[in-house]
């Protein structure tokens, strides 16, 4: 199965078959996100029958289908499922994404969208709104997810500059600085937790993270920005690969290395803060999906990026289907998923393939 | 093709290079020697860009290395780094391929041109029986020459060699100098390269630089350059100095049995 989606030998190499191996991987990810999808909408706490949720989707989509089902499966289906699993691969290749970007950018494997101060800050930032007198119920016009995302790009902004040392940012200090400020944003929210008994349930349940407020106005204000620090982030595949050699050699190969760092963080911050915005605080899946591409389909980023982001969708939906199917009628958080389902996984790929050697 | 004028850099205020002057023609092979810390490195960072020159100029065939962009700097001088830091799970020719990057920019990707670049480059330093192998699984010496492949592939008219060899054992770093040497003649680049046995330099340079106190003092060819008294003051060692047996290169030899600065003085 492995062996299939290898490099081909090199008999004759020329530009096509050095692009070659990016399809079998790519469509091997794509089948399996929608396999996955399909059946996360299948599944569920109300007892519909396939195929009747096949019509339904199919008449959602235009399809000329008699209506034959009650109004309450059409709402189950089309308002409940459908965006709860669009909103669970988005976050899910988002984060994938983002920290495949920062691992590239930090050279350091465990370096994910946290690690600069991204979740402590959104953290605190809806903290503050959740305690404050203003009206939390999310929605496009609520300002919990407005105030996470102000929060995740102040704290990587200041990171940013206590990072800087004159016109370089080491990754030494990039990393100290967002543990520290990490750290800030962590004993702020708890604080804000003691001090305001009535609060401190909902702030947990929105730092716990989770997808069982989905909704269609979530989904919509996640997508502008997934899909666009995707497809700015696609193509910088190569510059990642380069940036893995010393940072010297990276710019004496002509690559203005300080500029492109800033700019490939800012876009995976901001995605990953959307992320955040909509779904609260969702662990590991940001810094355990990018080995995870990596240790099936090699180191080079422009394989790397788009996989991390199709296993990521798969990983969340599928976590998000057994965090709501294991206890039902309760739903665990997604977190605990996938803290329990990505560390096994992720040691056992790491000893069967032997491939330890890539982190040398 | 390479000149320095009067460079100044350091780091943090404190001055490295003070004043450096130093050219390499086309086709021409310099060593640059000196003790350690006397500042070799710096100045091929600084020629190459990465670290910036307080005062003085360097211009890189012709033009003033500030008036390029660091595309088309890396268009014409490639660095074969100290150490072979390659990032493992790539094949030989990925890794030379990254050498395309001045060519390629940021989001572009290889063409057939790159890849005909970067064959001939794997060809000249006989690396392109492995091209397809991860680098984690060659040796040294093999993982040196795909360095140096690299940097060909930039299609430099300049190479700077940054104690390439420090790490190799012996056969490798006379191989390694040799390559680089004989390919720098051949394709007419200024090779311009770090080195710290005197012995090797004198092997393989057409010239020797000594780099101390920040400044070129003395300049010339083996003969002329290596001197057991100038040794002796650069390196703070007493050193006896022969013809080579057959080339007639001088080689240099410690001389612990005179009463210098050898073992067991302080310094």
């Amino acid at each position: 199965m492995l062996g299939v989606l290898r490099r081909p030998r090199l008999s004759g190499v020329d530009a096509a078959s050095l692009r070659r191996p990016l399809l079998g991987p790519f469509a091997f990810g794509l089948g399996g996100v929608a396999l996955i999808g399909v059946f996360s909408l299948l599944w569920g706490a109300a007892d519909i029958p396939p195929m009747t949720v096949v019509r339904i989707l199919l008449y959602h989509l235009g399809l000329p289908v008699e209506v034959d089902w009650p109004r309450s499966w059409d709402a189950i289906v089309w308002e409940v499922r459908v965006p709860r699993m669009l909103l669970a691969g988005l976050v899910g290749a988002t984060l994938a994404y983002s920290g495949t970007t920062y691992q590239g950018v930090f050279r350091n494997p465990l370096a994910d969208p946290y690690l600069i101060g991204v979740a402590a800050g959104a953290g605190l930032g809806a903290a503050l709104v959740i305690v404050s007198p203003l009206p939390y119920t999310l929605g496009p016009l609520s300002p919990v997810p407005a105030a996470a995302f102000l929060g995740a790009m102040t704290a990587v902004t200041i990171t940013y500059l206590l990072a800087r040392v004159g016109p370089v940012v080491p990754t030494v200090t990039l990393i100290l600085a967002g543990t520290a400020v990490s750290s800030v944003g962590t004993a702020a929210v708890s604080y804000l937790m003691l001090i305001d008994d009535n609060r401190a349930l909902s702030l947990l349940s929105w730092l716990l993270g989770g997808f069982n407020t989905a909704s269609w106005e979530r989904v919509w204000l996640l997508v502008p920005y997934a899909l666009l620090g995707g497809l700015v982030l696609l193509p910088f595949g190569r510059a990642l690969n380069v940036l893995q050699l010393s940072e010297d050699q990276a710019r004496q190969l002509g690559v203005n290395v300080e500029a492109l760092k800033v700019g490939l963080l800012v876009v995976a911050s901001l995605a990953t803060a959307a992320a955040v915005a909509v779904s609260g605080i969702i662990g590991f899946v940001g810094l355990v999906v990018p080995h995870i591409a990596r240790l099936l389909w090699g180191p080079d980023y422009r394989r790397l990026l788009p996989m991390s982001a199709l296993v990521g969708a798969s990983f969340m939906i599928l976590a998000d289907l057994v965090a709501r199917s294991i206890a039902p009628p309760h739903e665990i958080p997604v977190g605990i998923v996938t803290a329990f389902a990505g560390a096994p996984f992720f040691l056992y790929l790491l000893r069967r393939q032997r491939r330890a050697s890539l982190y040398a | 093709m390479l000149s320095v004028r009067d460079v100044w850099a350091g780091y943090e205020g404190r001055s490295v290079l003070r004043g450096v002057d130093l050219k390499v023609g086309a086709g021409e092979v310099v060593a640059l020697v000196g003790p350690n810390g006397c500042g070799k490195t710096t100045l091929l960072r600084a020629v190459s860009g990465v670290l910036r020159i307080e005062r003085g100029d360097v211009r890189l065939a012709g033009d003033e290395l500030r008036s390029l962009s660091s595309r088309e700097r890396a268009q014409r001088l490639a660095v074969v780094p100290q150490g072979a830091a390659l990032p493992p799970g790539f094949s030989a020719l990925e890794q030379v391929l990254l050498g395309r990057t001045p060519y390629v920019g940021l989001i572009g990707s290889e063409g057939p041109d790159d890849i005909a670049a970067a064959r001939k480059a794997m060809l000249l330093t006989d690396c392109w029986p492995f091209a397809e192998r991860p680098v984690e699984e060659l040796s040294g010496g093999e993982r040196q020459r795909v360095v140096l492949a690299r940097a060909l592939a930039q299609e430099p008219r300049i190479l700077l060699l940054d104690e390439p060899t420090a790490h190799l054992d012996l056969a490798h770093q006379v191989r390694t100098f040799q390559l680089a040497a004989q390919l720098g003649r051949d394709l007419g680049l200024a090779v311009l390269a770090a080195v710290h046995d005197l012995t090797l330099a004198s092997l393989f340079a057409d010239r020797i630089a000594f780099l101390e106190g920040g400044r070129i003092t003395l300049e010339g060819t083996p003969q002329e350059a290596l001197r057991p008294e100038t040794i002796e003051r650069v390196y703070g060692l007493p050193v006896a100095v022969m013809a080579h047996p057959t080339t007639g290169r001088p080689v240099v030899l410690p001389d612990i049995s005179r009463n210098g600065h050898a073992a067991g003085t302080p310094l």
